[in-house]
């Protein structure tokens, strides 16, 4: 799981945008280094994040 | 020699591929569309090349089958080139990889895809600026207007030939320090990549590498180990962790030198995606979409298969009247007309439309999209978005549905998506539920049992998924940017789903055919209605109908017309009650998946499955038609 988002972009340090998400608790959208990646809840959940900006 | 081509998944690389081989690959505006490597031969300058397409990868960490699968290609087999597909919008992402193939020690040729998207974004990217930084040749290339290929395959031809090896990017000092002290114990010629990449590969803690090197280099396990801990002390992250933020490093940092961005404007995908991806207006949008889907599928199916079943009702009535009715002969070749005729009238016609269709969706970059909205609502079900794509494809055709969950990784997932996706009533079961249910007792009852067909899946997937918690950790899927689809893309995807069916599933059909119409003629239906009796009493219908039922695996759709037959008459308000029809009707949705969808089940998740997706279905139909006894019995 860690691999397949590290794949992704989704390093520490990165700058990551959630850019909009699905209604009824659905996935995220998110911004990674231009690229958009959909994301289920359960997983967006244990991505640590600190707020920038 | 050999070329393998290597890119980041939807970068274009399939699509390269079909170009210069002809449409062999599966191609789609969705990632992952490739698992498995395809090759062919091409010929450059002459030479005959071996050209191998492996499957999309993020990285070479081989964590998941398809990337294990690129890893070991490129580590054990002998490749004289690799030619590097990257798309110019998503530069930093793909330079990652390109850093990764660079450090196995073989030439690179880095062609750069869709440069007419990359423009039309305002990006600029200076290939020739890349291509000193790197050391490799560099080229501009789109490849879906064919623009490009040539220059790229006659430099990749160059560089194999003159054995050009990359210089590898290097990383933070104290990383090369660990690299440079391990592949010193390697020895040389281990693999045609090269030691460098093996101690790369060591020290991301590749299972499969580390096991092997260990076998044949003493002290390297203690060697590596001590590298580990001291990265790990030094950074306080794990080494894998530490490679990859290094390689990105690097790739945004080349990025950054070759890439200018012009005037960057709000693109038309972020303005789409507002719309489309509405909490509101995208459902919306998605619905009417679906349903002007459905229409144009079902409209041409209905305007093509009444005029086909015509064509061979007359070929059959001319056999029969040349060949003289009830001899065997006549009767085994009136079953090989109704098997060749099933395919081409009842399964073709709708499966042609839906699939073009689908590819459509596909390649303009929807089907994520519809993942993405319907990717809650999936998981009531104990699945997640990507499971919606068999869903919708099962109301067409059962067949292309159960092909379609390869996109799901997992095989948990994978299973409960084909099981469920079974009984999603397609083209075939809709006739009965409209020549029957619809025609006798009302619209509104069709309406009724689709909802209710919709609620027993849903129910089930709660079941079945209390038996397999859903261990997927859902959905991870990237959004691809919207495409305008090319017409030889949509049709050559197209014809490369449907010749499975062809090929496959047809022929058996066929020869079911032949074998019920030599039961049929011998009178065996008489015994056959026995081995269906627990089901018929059970639904309280008359022992004749399990005769259609039995035709009904062959063919959904006979499990109607045979039911003429069996009470020989049309009139069936004459012989079945409204609750009799109601319970065969629903019955018949849910029970057994015809057989081409079963061969397709077992061509996709083996026989075991097969069975037990069969069994389940019989099960469920005769639960789900009870219930609606019972109920119909109460009010």
């Amino acid at each position: 799981m860690e691999a397949r988002l590290t794949q992704l972009g989704f390093l520490p340090g990165n700058k990551i945008r959630v850019i909009r998400t699905a209604p009824f608790r659905g996935p995220l959208l998110i911004d990674v280094e231009g690229r958009e990646i959909v994301l289920g809840r359960g997983i967006a959940h244990h991505i640590l994040v600190e707020k920038v900006e | 020699m050999r070329f393998a081509l290597v890119g980041q998944p939807n970068c274009g690389k399939s699509t390269l591929f079909n170009q210069v081989a002809g449409y062999r690959a599966e191609t789609g505006n969705f990632a992952g569309t490739t698992v498995t490597f395809t090759e062919t031969k091409v010929r450059v300058l002459g030479d005959v090349i071996e050209l191998v397409d492996l499957p999309g990868t993020y990285t070479l960490l081989g964590t998941n089958p398809a990337e294990r699968v690129v890893l070991d290609y490129l580590i054990t087999k002998p490749v004289d080139a690799i030619l590097n597909v990257i798309d110019a919008t998503h530069l930093v992402q793909g330079l990652t990889l390109t850093i990764e193939l660079l450090e196995l020690g073989r030439p690179v040729v880095l062609a750069i895809n869709m440069m007419d998207e990359a423009q039309r974004q305002g990006l600029k990217v200076d290939g020739e600026a890349l291509s000193r930084l790197l050391g490799i040749p560099v080229l501009p290339m789109i490849a879906s207007r064919g623009q490009g290929i040539r220059e790229t395959f006659t430099e990749t031809w160059r560089v194999a030939r003159d054995r050009k090896i990359p210089q590898p990017q290097l990383f933070s000092e104290e990383i090369e320090k660990s690299i440079t002290d391990i592949y010193e114990i390697l020895a040389r010629g281990e693999y045609p990549v090269s030691r460098r990449a093996l101690a790369v590969k060591l020290l991301e803690g590749d299972p499969e590498i580390t096991s092997q090197m260990e076998k044949k280099h003493k002290g390297l396990t203690e060697k590596v180990h001590a590298h580990l801990d001291h990265l790990c002390d030094h950074s306080a992250r794990q080494a894998v962790w530490l490679i990859a933020t290094e390689r990105q490093r690097l790739a945004r940092e080349l990025a950054k030198k070759v890439s200018k961005q012009g005037e960057t404007h709000i693109s038309l995908r972020d303005r789409l995606d507002d719309y489309l991806l509405h909490p509101f207006w995208g459902y919306v949008f998605l619905i009417g979409v679906l349903a002007l889907f459905f229409s144009v599928v079902y409209g041409f199916g209905d305007l093509m298969v009444g005029p086909l079943v015509e064509f061979f009702d007359n070929i059959t009535a001319t056999v029969v009247n040349t060949i003289g009715t009830s001899t065997i002969l006549a009767e085994l070749v009136g079953g090989a007309v109704q098997g060749i005729a099933g395919g081409i009238a009842i399964v073709l016609p709708y499966l042609i439309p839906f699939l073009v269709g689908l590819g459509l969706l596909e390649d303009i970059g929807y089907l994520t999209r519809i993942a993405f909205l319907m990717d809650a609502l999936m998981h009531r079900m104990g699945l997640h978005g990507k499971a919606i794509v068999p869903f919708i494809l099962g109301y067409g055709c059962n067949v292309p549905a159960v092909m379609s969950t390869r996109i799901m990784e997992d095989k948990r997932d994978r299973f409960l998506a084909a099981a469920l996706s079974t009984m999603v009533p397609c083209a075939a079961r809709l006739s009965i539920i409209f020549g029957l249910a619809a025609f006798y007792l009302g619209p509104w009852v069709a309406v009724g049992i689709y909802l209710y067909n919709l609620l027993v899946i849903a129910v089930t997937g709660r079941i079945i998924t209390s038996f397999m918690p859903e261990d997927s950790p859902g959905l991870i899927i990237e959004m691809p940017v919207y495409r305008l689809p090319t017409l030889r893309t949509v049709t050559a995807k197209a014809w490369f789903r449907i010749r499975e069916f062809v090929f496959e599933a047809w022929p058996i059909l066929i020869v079911g055919s032949i074998v019920l119409a030599a039961l049929n003629h011998y009178n065996v239906t008489q015994y056959t209605d026995i081995l269906f009796r627990p089901f018929t009493w059970a639904l309280g219908v008359p022992d004749e109908v399990g005769t259609p039922l039995i035709f009904g695996i062959f063919r959904k759709e006979l499990s109607l017309i045979m039911l003429a037959q069996a009470f020989g008459t049309t009139n069936f308000s004459s012989v079945l009650s409204p609750q009799q029809m109601i319970s065969y009707t629903i019955f018949v949705v849910f029970y057994i998946p015809c057989l081409a969808t079963m061969i397709t089940i077992k061509n996709e998740l083996g026989l075991k499955n097969m069975w037990l997706i069969t069994g389940l279905s019989v099960v469920v139909a005769l639960i789900a038609a009870l219930l609606v006894r019972l109920l119909l019995l109460v009010f």
